[in-house]
């Protein structure tokens, strides 16, 4: 509810009423009042007037009662009076007409009022005053009554009414311009203060409070607390505002070198990829380059170890064919990393018998390692069943040609067991030798770039293992073998793992194809 | 006794497959000159069983010595001699695909003995 209609309700409204109800009973209290005072007034003419007649009365002297009447209705208020004897039989009325003497008059004036009242009466009628008095003379010889209009009265009581009439509107009228005035003076100020508030509240401290504040009371002073405020949310929300702006431009700023930076980036990234690709087409080109006198050198030193008896001498060109093996060997090598770590490591996936290639490359093996080395016994454990992968052939020969060659390298004198294990859909591959087993220390490290270099290899024929292998989907461990007495002589076992492709698949691909 | 055309930029190449091959019983012809290779094999067509051709040459490549001596003879088994990556896949899209077949592509360096039985291979195989 709104303060204007509470002010209504609880103020204005009852004071209304209470003057209202004030009115009502103050209008009741002077009327009869007034009625009292005529009464008394009525009462005492007609006292006198009894007084009055008791001579005319007395000796029925119908002029002297005549003009004694004719004295009493010199009162305006008087309408009529009547002489009567004790019986209440009319004399006269005071008019020539109705003067009798012991007889009734005309109908009009048969009266015998039936009241005969020994000391004074009066009776209200409608408009009319009746009263009564007894004209004594040692004892009551007769009456006179006198009728008084009451219409005199009501003028009196109609102007009382609407003198209160007047009173309560000009009350009405007052209370009103005063609760005018509060609303303006109380209700306007608040509903500016809660407008100014919610203006404030939107952000809008563009409002003037200045003039309620002014004031020397509670308003006043609400006024002055709001404007207060006012101004310190006013220079909070600026300090804000400044600290955002400074932030945006800091933040533009770092946006705008964020962005420089970005193509700084992009330029040396693109430099970086050039670099690299030229860094690619160097070993590429370089190990091209290198493959090249690597040829006349191996073949005419084989063509001179042929050729020449001299024991001491075939020495000297073992050790330059071993060498020139060896440069060959780390030339492939860095060959393959660079492939590998530019991702330009691509596979010529077929199908073919796993088993088929394993046993291929294990003849091989075992016809060069009979010539060589008697001490090493190469074991061809392989499945006869089919296992078809599909895979890049010669990467994989590479990585089980790598892995056997590891084998011989540690195993002076042994056996090397190669073998396929199907599990699920994998197979495993594993080679397992009986040679020096793995250092404890490099078996974390054992597949990454350079970390046999010791061991008188080119340190990234692992690397280049895991990641052929991995490039398959498969894996790659090592394991030494704990089957000897102090847990690690026992050689060391290396598997991987291809998946393998199930033969309705094959034929699924197949009908696929026909179609 | 089989006759061999062999072409390679690199002389100490052509003198060691000569030396290799002529101890294995072959007759050997080398050049360093792709242009006089081709000068020479017009002269010569027809004498030859095998002719090995190296792919990175200057004036002429390989491949483009191929094509010419396709032209002059269109039986004679051609064998590559590279450097190049015979294996990688990349080499393989560069090389024309009227050209490939994986036995005629030697990837160098390759030890004698197996020089030898590739060689072989090749010569004995009937000519497709």
């Amino acid at each position: 509810m709104k303060l204007a209609h509470k002010l209504i309700v609880i103020v204005i409204v009852p004071i209304i009423l209470f003057s209202v109800l004030f009115e009502i009973t103050f209008y009741f209290i002077s009327r009869n009042e007034i009625i009292e005072r005529y009464k008394e007034e009525a009462v005492s003419l007609i006292s006198l007037a009894a007084q009055e007649l008791r001579n005319p009365l007395y000796y029925l002297d119908l002029d002297g009662l005549e003009h004694s009447i004719k004295n009493i209705k010199q009162n305006p208020n008087i309408k009529s009076v009547y002489v009567m004897f004790s019986d209440g039989r009319i004399i006269t009325d005071g008019t020539s007409e109705n003067k009798r003497y012991n007889q009734t008059l005309n109908d009009d004036f048969d009266i015998k009022s039936k009241k005969s009242p020994d000391k004074l009466l009066v009776e209200i009628g409608k408009d009319v005053l009746h009263v009564y008095a007894p004209v004594v003379v040692t004892e009551k010889i007769g009456m006179v009554r006198a009728d008084f209009s009451l219409i005199a009265l009501d003028d009196i009581l109609n102007n009382l009414i609407i003198t209160l009439v007047m009173i309560g509107g000009i009350i009405s009228i007052v209370i009103i311009i005063i609760g005018l005035f509060s609303y303006n003076s109380i209700s306007k100020p608040i509903i500016k203060l809660r407008d100014s508030a919610n203006e404030i509240a939107k952000g809008n401290f563009d409002v003037d409070i200045k003039k309620i504040s002014l004031r020397n009371d509670e308003i006043g002073e609400l006024s002055s607390q709001l404007d207060h405020m006012k101004d310190s949310i006013s220079s909070v929300n600026k300090h804000l505002n400044r600290l955002v702006q400074e932030r945006t431009k800091e933040l533009e700023i770092a946006n705008e070198e964020l962005k420089q930076n970005e193509i700084v980036l992009k330029k040396s990234n693109e430099e970086l990829k050039k670099l690299d690709r030229l860094k690619d087409e160097f070993i590429s080109v370089a190990s091209h380059e290198l493959r090249t006198p690597i040829q006349p050198i191996l073949g005419l030193s084989e063509v001179l170890h042929d050729k020449i008896k001299d024991t001491k001498q075939i020495e000297l060109i073992d050790a330059i064919i071993g060498n020139a093996k060896r440069l060959l060997q780390l030339t492939e090598d860095i060959l393959e990393v660079t492939k590998i770590e530019s991702q330009s490591l691509k596979l010529n996936k077929e199908r073919f018998n796993l088993s088929e290639l394993i046993s291929t490359i294990v003849e091989e093996y075992k016809n060069e390692i009979g010539k060589d080395n008697g001490n090493i016994k190469l074991v061809n454990s392989i499945i006869k069943d089919t296992v078809i992968i599909e895979a890049d052939r010669h990467r994989i020969s590479q990585v089980i040609s790598n892995l056997i060659d590891n084998a011989i390298k540690f195993t002076k004198k042994g056996t090397i067991t190669i073998s396929i294990e199907k599990k699920d859909d994998w197979a495993i591959v594993s080679i397992k030798d009986t040679g020096t087993g793995i250092e404890p220390e490099i078996m974390p490290k054992l597949f990454s770039k350079f970390a046999s270099k010791s061991y008188q290899g080119t340190g990234l024929g692992l690397f280049i293992c895991k990641s052929i292998v991995e490039a398959h989907g498969g894996k790659i461990w090592a394991e030494n073998n704990n089957n000897a007495a102090d847990g690690k002589k026992g050689g060391a076992t290396f598997s991987f793992t291809l998946l393998i492709i199930k033969q309705e698949q094959t034929i699924n691909k197949e009908e696929q194809i026909d179609n | 006794m089989k006759k061999i055309l062999i072409v390679d930029d690199e002389p100490d190449v052509n003198l060691s497959l000569k030396i290799v091959l002529e101890n294995n019983g072959f007759k050997v012809d080398t050049f360093d000159d792709s242009l006089l290779a081709l000068q020479n094999f017009r002269e010569q067509a027809g004498l030859y069983d095998l002719i090995i051709l190296d792919i990175k040459m200057p004036k002429m490549s390989g491949y483009e010595l191929y094509k010419e001596i396709r032209k002059i003879d269109d039986k004679i088994k051609v064998c590559f001699f590279t450097a190049s990556e015979a294996y990688h896949e990349e080499f393989r899209k560069s090389v024309p695909a009227s050209v490939w077949n994986e036995d005629c592509y030697i990837q160098k360096p390759i030890n004698n003995k197996e020089l030898i039985k590739r060689i072989n291979n090749i010569i004995t195989t009937s000519s497709s």
